[in-house]
C-alpha cells in the first residue's frame, strides 16, 4: 500500500502533537511524522533541505498561534522558498481560531491548501491524507 | 463812342468838387463802359490813365476786389476789401457802391479810400479784446449792432461780418431776447457793469456755458458792450470741483453716521497712543464716557501681556512698513476685568503719506473666546474619548484573540485527547498523554488568570492617581534587581526633564519593572549593559524612555507581535511572554500608548506616552 513519505506538524502545544501522532500512527498512511514547536523550527529544516526533496514535507498542518514564528510568518517566507520542480507540498493552516481576522489572513495566501479548526477528529485526518495518496 | 470826363477842376463846378474829392471814384455807364474817374482814384490806385480807362483791364483778374465790384453793380456801404496795388501790397479800400440815375440811364459808381491804417488800428484793437472774451458787441441801446470782434467761432458760430448794421437781438433765441432787454435796460440805468452766466444762449449745443457782460463803454455815448465768453470748460471745472464737494460731503456723513451709530467701536487714535474720538459703541463696550477715554492713552487700556505686540504693530504702521493690522487684544473694561477684542488697525495718511492718525475698529469677542474654548474643551474630550474608545476596541480584539487561540487551543486539544483516550491501551503512552493534558489544563488556567488581571486592570480605571516621583521609583525597582544588576555588572543611567508623572502608582512601578527588567534580561553578553532611563514632555504629554543596549529585536518581523499574549522571541531567555502585553494593556486603559524602536545586535528603546488629557479629561466629566 502507497504511504505519504512526510508529515509536517507545527505547533508548539504538545498534546496536540501527541494526539496528531496517535491519529497519524494508527491511520498508517504516513511514513514520517516531524514534529515542529515553531514556525521557524520548520522552515530553517525545508530550508536545509530543498535539495533534498525526499527529506520535504508532502503535507504541512500549520498551527497560527505559536512563539518565535508565528504561522504567518512561517508562511509569508516560505512562500518564497524555491522548491525543486514538480514538489508538491499542501499546507494546511490547523487553529483553534475561528476569528474573521485570522480566515482572512488565510486567504491572503492562496497557495494554502485548507483552513482547518481545531479540534479536528480523525475522519477529517483522514480524508486529507486520502486525498493526497496516488491513486 | 465814350466821352471821358476827366473834371478839370479849371472848367467847372463840378470838375473842382470831383478833384478836391479825399476819396477816389468810378464812374460806369449803363454798358458798364468807364464814364468818370478822379484824381483821387488815380492817387490811391496808382494806375496810368490809360489802364484807367481801359474797360477790358476792369474785367481782367489783374483788376482784383475792386474790378469785381465795378461788374457786379451792388450797391453796398464801406465793405473792407483787400486790393493789391502796385505800390502797396495787402491794402484795404473800404469801398461804397451806388447805382446811379439820369433821365437816361443808370450808371454805377464806387467810392473808396485806403483804410489799410484804420484797419490795422482796428485789427490790433480787435486782436487785443478778442483776446479777452469770445465776442465783443458794440451795440446801441435798441440793439443794432455797431460793431463785431470775434475771437474764437468754433463755438458761436456767427455771420460776424453781416452783423454789423443788424439787430442783435435776431440772433438770440426768444427765451434770451426779453432776459438781455431787460438788463440792457439795468445797464442804461444805473451804468453799472452786469454779468449773467447763462446755458447755451443760443439754443444750438447743450453742452456750453456762456458769460455774459453788459457795460457802457463811457457815460457819454449811448452804446452798450455785450460780451460773451465760453465758461464750458471753467463750468465744466466748477460742476467737477462741486460734485467731488459733494461726494466729499457724501462719504464724510458716511463716515459720521458709520461712526457714530455702527455696533463695532471704532476711534481714533493719534501716533503717540492718545485718544482723538471715540464712538458711543466703543465707550458703552469699554464703560467709559468720551471725556474719561479722551484723557487716557490706549496703553493704559490694553492687557500688559498684549502691549508689547500692541506697541510694536503700531510702530510698523507709524514707521509705514504696514498699512494695517489685525489682532485679538485684551482691553481693560472701566470696572477693571478684561474683554477680548478683534480689532483692525489702519493708517490715515496726510497727502504726503505720513501717517496722521490710526482708525481703529473693535468688537468684543469675550462671548466667542469663551464659546470657543468650551468647543475646544469638548472637543479635547470628545478626542480623548475617542482615543480611549479604540484603546477599549482594540483591547477587545486581543482579548478576543486569545481566547481564540490560548484558550481555544489547549482546550480544543484536550478535547481531541479525551476522544482519544479509550484507543490508547499503552500505559506509558496513557501517562504521557495525560502528562500534556495537565499541562494543557494548566496552561488554560493560567490564560484565565490572566485575562482576569487584564479585565480588573481595565476596570479599575477609578485608581488613585498621585504624583509619582519617577526617580524614586526606578532606584527602588533598581535595587531589588540587585542580584541580576551585580552579576551582569549593569549600569543606570537617569534623566529627568520630568520629575514626577501623575499616574497610578502600582501600575506605574509595574511598568518600569517590566521594561527594566527586561532591559537587564535580554543583554548582549560582550558588552556592559547600559541602561537609560529619561522622561521628557512632548506635545503636553509626558514621554518615559527606557533604554539598552541588549540584543535588540528585528521588528520587521516581530514587530505587530511584540506586545501580544504570549509571544516569545529570543530562545534561550526566561520568558513567559506576557510582560509587555500586560503593561501595554495598562498604558492603553489610561489612555497612553507605547512605543518601541529597535535594531538587532545594538539595542532597544521603549517609549511610553502617558496621555495625561484622558485622565483629566475624565475628572471633568
Amino acid at each position: 500500500m502507497n504511504k505519504i513519505k512526510n508529515v509536517f506538524v507545527v505547533d508548539d502545544d504538545e498534546l496536540f502533537q501527541f494526539v496528531m501522532r496517535q491519529h497519524f500512527e494508527r491511520l498508517e498512511l504516513v511514513d514520517k511524522i516531524h514534529k515542529f514547536t515553531d514556525g521557524e523550527q520548520a522552515l530553517n529544516y525545508i530550508k536545509q533541505n530543498l535539495n533534498v526533496p525526499d527529506n520535504l514535507p508532502d503535507l504541512v498542518l500549520l498551527d497560527v498561534n505559536m512563539p518565535y514564528m508565528d504561522g504567518w510568518q512561517f508562511l509569508r517566507e516560505y512562500v518564497k522558498l524555491p522548491l525543486p520542480e514538480g514538489k508538491q507540498i499542501k499546507v494546511y493552516v490547523l487553529t483553534s481560531s475561528t476569528h474573521e481576522s485570522d480566515l482572512q489572513r488565510a486567504k491572503e495566501f492562496p497557495s494554502l491548501a485548507g483552513y482547518l479548526v481545531k479540534p479536528i477528529g480523525k475522519n477529517v485526518i483522514k480524508e486529507i491524507l486520502t486525498e493526497l495518496l496516488p491513486a | 463812342m465814350v466821352q471821358f470826363k476827366t473834371f478839370n477842376p479849371a472848367n467847372n463846378w463840378a470838375g473842382a468838387i470831383a478833384a478836391a474829392f479825399e476819396d477816389g471814384y468810378i464812374v460806369t455807364d449803363h454798358a458798364g463802359q468807364i464814364v468818370a474817374y478822379n484824381p483821387s482814384a488815380l492817387e490811391i490806385l496808382r494806375i496810368p490813365e490809360p489802364q484807367m480807362r481801359n474797360t477790358d483791364w476792369w474785367k481782367s483778374p489783374a483788376a482784383g476786389a475792386l474790378g469785381r465790384l465795378l461788374q457786379e453793380r451792388q450797391e453796398f456801404s464801406e465793405y473792407k476789401i483787400r486790393q493789391d496795388l502796385p505800390h502797396k501790397k495787402d491794402c484795404w479800400l473800404g469801398v461804397t457802391g451806388k447805382l446811379l440815375h439820369t433821365t437816361t440811364e443808370t450808371g454805377y459808381m464806387i467810392t473808396f479810400r485806403d483804410v489799410t491804417a484804420y484797419l490795422e488800428v482796428n485789427r490790433s484793437l480787435n486782436t487785443i479784446i478778442s483776446s479777452l472774451d469770445d465776442i465783443i458787441l458794440e451795440m446801441t441801446a435798441d440793439g443794432t449792432i455797431l460793431h463785431v470782434w470775434m475771437n474764437r467761432t468754433t463755438r458761436l458760430t456767427l455771420p460776424w461780418m453781416e452783423m454789423q448794421g443788424n439787430s442783435a437781438y435776431q440772433y438770440m433765441p426768444d427765451r434770451l431776447i426779453k432776459e438781455i432787454q431787460q438788463l440792457v435796460r439795468e445797464v442804461m440805468a444805473s451804468g453799472k457793469e452786469v454779468v449773467r452766466v447763462l446755458h447755451d444762449p443760443l439754443g444750438r449745443d447743450l453742452h456750453v456755458w456762456y458769460r455774459i457782460r453788459l457795460l457802457r463803454p463811457g457815460t457819454t455815448n449811448n452804446t452798450i458792450i455785450l460780451t460773451i465768453h465760453d465758461v464750458t470748460a471753467e463750468n465744466k471745472a466748477n460742476e467737477e470741483l462741486k460734485e467731488a464737494r459733494t461726494q466729499l460731503e457724501d462719504s464724510q456723513q458716511v463716515f459720521k453716521s458709520v461712526f457714530d451709530y455702527s455696533p463695532t467701536g471704532i476711534a481714533l487714535l493719534s501716533l503717540t497712543g492718545q485718544w482723538l474720538d471715540v464712538n458711543a459703541s466703543l465707550l458703552d463696550t469699554l464703560g467709559y464716557t468720551l471725556e474719561e477715554m479722551l484723557g487716557l492713552t490706549v496703553s493704559t487700556l490694553i492687557h500688559p501681556d498684549d502691549l508689547d505686540a500692541a506697541q510694536a504693530q503700531m510702530g510698523q504702521i507709524r514707521d509705514r512698513k504696514i498699512n494695517s493690522y489685525r489682532a485679538e487684544r485684551r482691553y481693560r473694561h472701566r470696572d477693571g476685568h478684561y474683554i477680548y477684542m478683534f480689532l483692525a488697525c489702519s493708517a490715515m495718511q496726510n497727502p504726503d503719506e505720513t501717517v496722521r492718525y490710526l482708525i481703529l475698529q473693535m468688537i468684543d469677542v469675550t462671548e466667542l473666546k469663551h464659546l470657543d474654548s468650551e468647543a475646544r474643551k469638548k472637543n479635547i474630550i470628545l478626542h480623548a474619548t475617542s482615543v480611549d474608545l479604540q484603546q477599549k476596541i482594540k483591547q477587545l480584539f486581543e482579548i478576543n484573540q486569545i481566547i481564540a487561540h490560548n484558550l481555544r487551543g489547549p482546550a480544543s486539544a484536550i478535547i481531541s485527547s479525551v476522544e482519544l483516550l479509550p484507543e490508547i491501551k499503552d500505559v506509558k503512552e496513557q501517562e504521557v498523554m495525560l502528562y500534556h493534558m495537565k499541562n494543557s489544563a494548566d496552561a488554560i488556567l493560567n490564560t484565565l488568570n490572566d485575562l482576569k488581571d487584564v479585565l480588573a486592570q481595565q476596570a479599575t480605571t477609578g485608581l488613585p492617581f498621585t504624583q509619582c516621583n519617577i526617580e524614586h521609583i526606578v532606584k527602588q525597582l533598581w535595587s531589588s534587581l540587585n542580584q541580576q544588576v551585580v552579576e551582569k555588572n549593569a549600569q543606570l543611567k537617569l534623566h529627568f526633564r520630568e520629575s514626577s508623572i501623575e499616574y497610578s502608582r502600582p501600575y506605574l512601578e509595574n511598568i518600569l519593572f517590566h521594561l527594566i527588567n527586561n532591559a537587564l534580561t535580554y543583554t548582549r553578553p560582550e558588552v556592559t549593559p547600559e541602561i537609560i532611563v529619561e522622561t521628557w514632555k512632548e506635545d503636553d504629554q509626558i514621554v518615559l524612555m527606557v533604554k539598552d543596549n541588549g540584543i535588540g529585536i528585528d521588528l520587521q518581523k516581530h514587530g505587530e507581535q511584540l506586545f501580544r499574549y504570549k509571544k516569545k522571541f529570543h530562545r534561550g531567555y526566561e520568558s513567559n511572554g506576557v510582560g509587555l502585553f500586560m503593561i501595554r494593556n495598562q498604558i492603553r486603559t489610561f489612555g497612553g500608548s507605547i512605543d518601541v524602536k529597535s535594531e538587532e545586535g545594538k539595542g532597544s528603546s521603549f517609549f511610553v506616552y502617558f496621555n495625561n488629557r484622558v485622565h483629566i479629561s475624565k475628572e471633568d466629566e
